[in-house]
This record gives C-alpha cells, structure tokens and sequence, in this order.
C-alpha cells in the first residue's frame, strides 16, 4: 500500500516537474514573452505616457516598440498589451527606465514609489532623463534597424561608467538622496542623430505596433528636416539633471559634469582642452582624480566654510604643434592651465549648488561624518546653509606621462 | 514496538536556527531602522544581552525539569492543575493565533516576492494542511529537517550577504554616535522579539531531548550567532538600500535578493530564494501546531507527545491536532484582510503579545514556582 502511494506521488512529482504547462499553472513558454529591457515614462493628456523596448533580435530585425497612455503607469502597460499583438508583457528584465523632460518638472516621486512598489522591477534601475525630449521620442526612434534603446543605452552606461562625465544612478540611490538631502542626479541623455554611417532608419522602424503617435522633433527646416528624419536618431549622455524636491529644476552640461565626477570622487578617463604658452591646444586626458571635502567648523560650532581639495592628473593625449617640454616653465604652464580648467569645472557645480539652495553632491552627508553631533545642532539641513556659506576650492594638478613620443626640446 | 519520539540538543539547535528566519527577516531591518536610521544596523548586537539574560532564566527553569519534561509540563508543576491549564489553554490560543499569523505573513511574502496578483487563502492553507500533518508526526522529524535543510538555507543566505556586501554604501551606514543609543536600544527590541519567541518555542518540544548540562552554554553561542547574522543582514540591506529606503519596503531583504546579479550573467534569483523561504516556513507553523496541541491535550488529560500513532489515528485526544490545524487555517484567513492591517499586526500587535508571553509570563511562572516550591 505505502509503496504504491509513493509510486503515485512520485508520477505526480514527474508530471509536475516536466514542464507539462497544464500541471503546473505558472509555466510561461518563452517565445510568447516580450521581454522588455527599456521603459519610458512621460506625462500625458490623460496622466501617463509609457513606451516600452524590447532588447534587439536575435535575428537581426528590430526591437519591438510599444507605447501608451493611461491614467497610471500599471494602466497604461495594460492598453499597451490589450492593443499590441504580444501575448505577454515581461517586464522583469527591464534594464534602463527613462523619463521624459516633462514628466521630470511635473514631479518623479510618484514613478520612483512605482519601481520601488513593482514585484518586477528591481530597485537599483538605473535612471534617465531626456534632455529636451520625451521618453517616447527617445524609446521609439532612438536606434537603427538591428539596435534600439535598449542597446544604445547599455553603451551609454558603460561609456559614461568609463569616462565618469556621468553616473547612472539608480531609483533607489535618487530616492535615498531625495529622502536625505532633498535633491539628486539623475542621468541626462539627449537624442541625437546617429553619425554612424549606415545609420538610417529602416521603413516601419519606429513604433511597430502600439498606438505610436510621436513624431520627430522639429531639429531643422526643409531639406535638413527631410535628410534627418531618415537618419537614425541615438542617445548620447550629457552631463546631469538636477532633481530637487521632487522636479528636475537645472541641467548640469557635460563639461561640468566632469567637476560633478571629481567631487563624488567618481571621476573617469575623460578630456580636457586646454592652451599651452604658444595658444597651441593640447588635450589632456584626466585618469585620476578625485577630492577630499573638509567642514571648516567655527569656536561656537557653526559651520565656517567648506574646504574642497581636489587632486586630478592628466595624461597629454594630443598637442597641436608639438610640445615644448625642455623649457623649464612648459610643464608648470599646462598644470596651472589643467588646474584652472577644473577648478572652473568644479565652481561651476557648486556655484549651482548653491543658486538652487540644492545638496545634490551630498555636501551634507559629507558634514556630517565629519562631525554628526555639530551638524545635527545645525538642524541637519545644508541646502538652506548653501547660499551663504563660503567655499574653499583648491586643485592640485599633475601631469603624469607624454605618451610614447619623444617630445621636441628646447 | 514502543516508539520514543526524542531527538538530541544539536538538532534542537538547528530547529532553532531554521526556524529564526521566519521572524527575523519579517522585523529585520525595517522595524530597527524606523528607530535608529543608520546606526540600525547595530540594533541586532544590542538586543543580545537581554536576549543573554532571558537565556539564563530560562536555562534554570529547564534545569528543573525532570526526564520527558518541556515547557508545558513545568507550568503544571509550578502553578498547580488549576491555574496551569488555564495557562496553557492562553497558550495554546497564542500559538494557534501566532500560527495563523505566521500562515497569513508567509502567505503575503510569496505574494510580494514571487507571485504577484495571487491570493494568501491559497499559500496559508497550503502551508496549514502541511504543518498540520507535520504536527501528527513525530517532533524529531522535524529537528531532522530543520538540521538537513539548515546547511542549505544559511548557505544561500550567507552567499546573498556576501555579494550584497560589494555595493554597500558607508554613507549609509555612518555616522554613529552616542546619541543613537537610545534608538539603537529601541531597535534592539526587535532582536529580543525575534529570539525569545523560538527560545521559549522550543522549550515546548525539549522534553524530548534528554537532560544534559550546559543549556545555557549552548544557547548563548547560537543566540551571539545569530546576533551577528542579524547585524549582517542589516549591514548589507541598509548599506545597499538606505536606512530611509529601508524603513519604507515590507520585504527589503527579498528585494536586495532581486537586486542582486551574480558574475554579471546571472539575476533575478529572488523566486529560487523565496521558495526555500517555505522550509523555514514550514517548520516554524508545523512547531506551533505541536506546541498548540501539545498544550490543548494536556489541558484535556492527555499526555501531548507523539507515541508512533498512524497519520488518522484520532484516539488519546489527538483529534485536537487537525483542529488546531483547522483553527490557525481559519485566523490566517480572517486576520489581516489587506497589506495595512498586516503591517500593523506584523510591527505592533503580534511582537507586544510575544514580548509580553516571554518577559511577563514565562517569568511569573518561574517564580511562582520557585515561591511555591514546586520547581
């Protein structure tokens, strides 16, 4: 008797692990999912514009796009289902979220609560904002026939990841930077067209089903408009939007986002131009670099200053005519022209900083450590300290190597 | 052939460490990082030495047992029939009431992890009818479980901790200071919640493991591990998600799980997690269930213990077993119809009753006992 219950159970155990889809009642066949890695979020007419991206196919044939509206975010991925030819939506693997310019000035806390709340979205999803565009414009048109959002946003992240021109933070870092300073970063990216050739988009490329209404913005007139509307548009990173409260309130451009990089000590290979003595321009590569910020604290345990030490050395990638390095000063000449060039870099950022009465470098946590008891007595609260309190920068620059040239001497 | 359900002090241990889970990743981080924000993640090592003290009484009270005596047969002894099995009666509608809890909360974590959009009737009752037939058994069955499936849980738990500590952010985690004492002493409670509800659970079942010194030797050492695998755990969660971001999500540790990518290729690994979720789970209810009925047949003249009864053999009072069942089934039902109210019996109702058993009643059974020289 025993053996032959445990023979029955044992077929049904067999049964249940086979994969047979009418035993076991959440079985999903892969080929039914569309498996999207990029979703965008703009506002809308009707409370919420959703597009979405799967990753590129296999095959070679374009992503499939998708976009929406609804009065919610959960609504409007619902008529996208119901009026796409998919059999499932699988949002689980969604790698990149997008927000559109508007949406970000009317308020983000509510999309942030949705990733945070959403059993298939993971919480450290890193963020984007579209640069003088919508979320739609950039999941929709952005790619060729074989890439799409998805893949050109995987560049982007590994680029700026690299070059530290930008970081992109995630859900839960912005959430935890809002919760704790009022303000944050978020990644900005701009559509652009594509400059590869063979970058033109293919016949139906953009929205192939959904209820795609968006069109091309206006990036030129006549010919130009023509000519461009065929190129393939991509997504380049352009430095950061500033989040405060809960709106995007600045953009901080792509130079200055390198003062951004040193400051929260995330700072990448990235270029900067500068003159030698003789006008020439030489490019340095910054490859190290970071900085050591110090609360400056008064005898009644106010806040005197903040003293910002930046280290930053550079590499000489190119020189217009040659450099000059048997002169004596040469050398010094382009350390002071590479420390001016941060030092404006990093001004700049804090000079924002302090305008939008915005702690979006996390000044305040940096006090904080410094002395927890004293910044406490200070109400916790540095953005509304920012505007009056003064500023120390000093930038202490090196150049490390010439490359593999001989350069000419004196 | 006469069977004797016993079972020896380690595999009671590794019942204990199983079945720790269940409480301690439902309060921790999120209640102590409510109170003491980045300093939260020190609350765990803060609760162990009351945890340390309530050890220690306990340790003399099972000291004074004689062979084959748990919990429920020492408040019988010390507070005499009358008022004993009005105590163990309150007792047995705890667990009854805890279990169905334990189903409803259980149930909620399947839904929020892994399978969004389900209904909680389902998982509970599930879970009810296995712990049920669990609870008919013998106890040493699951002591056998809870030592073959410890290895695995703490493992996978252990290699989530690990990578989870790669993207920790200190800033998350300090400054500490001496005025985040008192929140941590706060957060503490939650620790002393989690511990004293399995030390005092398995006194119920340590009847059966034979009389052996150094109780309190052994309890000690677990509960100081199991302080520091709390402590980890909050290290990793509010160092990944933030004490803010932490305080606000109902199941932090499930989503730093969904977090989490292995060697950049493999992720979303919380289902697979989850569902081992369902040993501790299981164990947990299936204990409770047992504990229940225990009490219950004591109450009725029965001695509780299991004596190698087939699975529906009724008979010596144990028809109570599936009422139990039926009955902690039924509150993981009715309690808790939505999310709110889970939260307020999860946070507030469900540790204030368990505080007040383990600190208010346990301990006035001892000295009762003790005044009454009958322990």
């Amino acid at each position: 008797m025993k053996r032959g219950i445990s023979l029955l159970i044992v077929f049904f155990l067999l049964l249940s692990l086979s994969g047979c889809s009418g035993i076991y009642s959440n079985f999903r066949e892969l080929e039914r999912l569309l498996v999207i890695q990029t979703m965008g979020i703009d506002c809308a007419e009707e409370g919420v514009g959703i597009s979405l991206a799967s990753g590129a196919k296999s095959d070679g044939s374009s992503p499939v796009r998708l976009f929406s509206t609804g009065v919610s975010i959960t609504s409007a991925i619902a008529h996208i289902l119901s009026y796409s030819q998919e059999q499932e939506l699988f949002l689980s693997h969604t790698g990149h979220v997008v927000l559109g310019e508007e949406a970000a000035q009317n308020g983000i806390r509510g999309y942030l609560s949705y990733i945070c709340r959403s059993p298939n979205l993971r919480t450290d999803i890193p963020l984007y904002i579209v640069k003088g565009g919508t979320a739609q414009e950039a999941v929709m048109q952005v790619g060729d026939g074989s890439k799409g959002i998805s893949e050109v946003l995987e560049a982007v992240r590994a680029n700026v990841d690299e070059r530290g021109d930008s970081k992109a933070f995630s859900a839960s870092d912005l959430l935890r930077d809002l919760e704790r300073n009022g303000s944050g970063l978020i990644c900005a990216i701009e559509c652009s067209p594509s400059i590869q050739e063979g970058g033109t988009k293919q016949e139906g490329d953009s929205g192939s089903s959904g209820t795609d209404s968006a069109e091309r913005p206006d990036i030129g007139g006549g010919d130009e408009k023509q000519e461009k509307e065929s190129q393939a548009l991509t997504a380049a990173a352009v430095g950061y939007g500033v989040i405060r409260g809960d709106r995007l309130c600045a953009y901080i451009d792509k130079e200055q986002a390198i003062g951004v990089g040193l400051l929260l000590n995330i700072a990448g290979i990235s270029d900067i131009v500068v003159k030698d003595r003789y006008a020439t321009p030489v490019t340095l590569e910054l490859d190290q670099g970071g900085s050591t910020i110090k609360p400056v604290w008064a005898e009644d345990g106010s806040l005197e200053m903040l003293d910002i030490q930046i280290k930053a050395a550079a590499n000489i990638a190119e020189i217009g005519g040659g450099g000059h390095f048997g002169e004596p000063d040469y050398e010094d000449y382009l350390k002071a022209q590479l420390e001016t060039a941060i030092s404006e870099r990093v001004s700049a950022v804090i000079r924002l900083s302090k305008t939008l009465q915005a702690d979006f470098l996390g000044l305040g946590s940096i006090v904080e450590m410094d002395n927890a008891e004293k910044y406490r007595a200070l109400g916790g609260d540095l953005a509304s300290l920012l505007p009056e309190l003064p500023v120390r920068i000093s930038v202490s620059g090196q150049i490390k190597h010439t490359n593999d040239i001989r350069d000419e001497q004196a | 052939m006469k069977f004797k359900d016993s079972f020896g002090r380690g595999q009671l241990i590794a019942l204990c460490t199983v079945i720790v889970l269940v409480p301690a990743l439902r309060l921790f981080p999120s209640a102590a990082a409510q109170f003491a924000g980045q300093a939260a993640w020190l609350s765990a090592p803060a609760g162990f030495l009351p945890v340390l003290l309530y050890i220690l009484l306990l340790s003399n009270l099972m000291e004074r047992r004689m062979e084959g005596e748990g919990l429920a047969e020492l408040y019988l002894r010390a507070l005499g029939p009358f008022a004993g099995k009005i105590l163990l009666g309150l007792s047995a509608l705890w667990f009854l009431f805890y279990g169905g809890f334990m189903l409803r909360s259980g149930a909620d974590r399947f839904i929020t992890t892994i399978y969004p959009n389900s209904s909680s009737p389902f998982f509970s009752l599930t879970m009810g009818i296995l712990g049920t037939v669990a609870a008919m058994g013998a106890v040493r069955s699951l002591a056998r479980v809870a030592k073959m499936v410890q290895p695995v849980v703490l493992g996978v738990l252990l290699l989530v901790l690990v990578t989870a500590l790669f993207t920790v952010d200190m800033s998350n985690l300090l400054p500490v200071t001496k005025h985040d004492a008192l929140p941590v002493a706060k957060g503490g409670i939650a620790t002393v919640n989690v511990l004293t509800a399995v030390l005092y659970l398995v006194c119920f079942v340590e009847g059966l493991t034979p009389k052996s010194a150094g109780r309190a030797r052994s309890f000690s050492l677990w509960a100081l591990g199991i302080s520091v695998l709390l402590c980890v755990i909050s290290f990793d969660i509010i160092g990944n998600f933030s004490p803010e971001l932490t305080a606000s999500l109902t199941q932090p540790f499930f989503s730093l799980v969904r977090n989490i990518v292995f060697f950049r290729t493999l992720e979303r690994v919380e289902a697979l997690v989850g569902t081992l979720w369902v040993f501790p789970d299981f164990l947990m209810i299936s204990l409770l269930l047992y504990c229940a009925q225990h009490c219950i047949r004591l109450v009725l003249g029965h001695s509780g213990e299991y004596r190698g009864e087939k699975l529906f053999d009724l008979r010596r009072g144990r028809w109570v077993i599936p009422l139990c069942g039926l009955v902690s089934s039924a509150a993981s039902v009715i309690i808790a119809p939505n999310a709110q109210s889970l939260e307020f019996w999860s946070e507030k109702l469900v540790p204030l009753i368990n505080l007040a058993y383990a600190l208010l009643f346990i301990p006035a059974v001892y000295l009762v006992g003790r005044a009454r020289k009958t322990l």
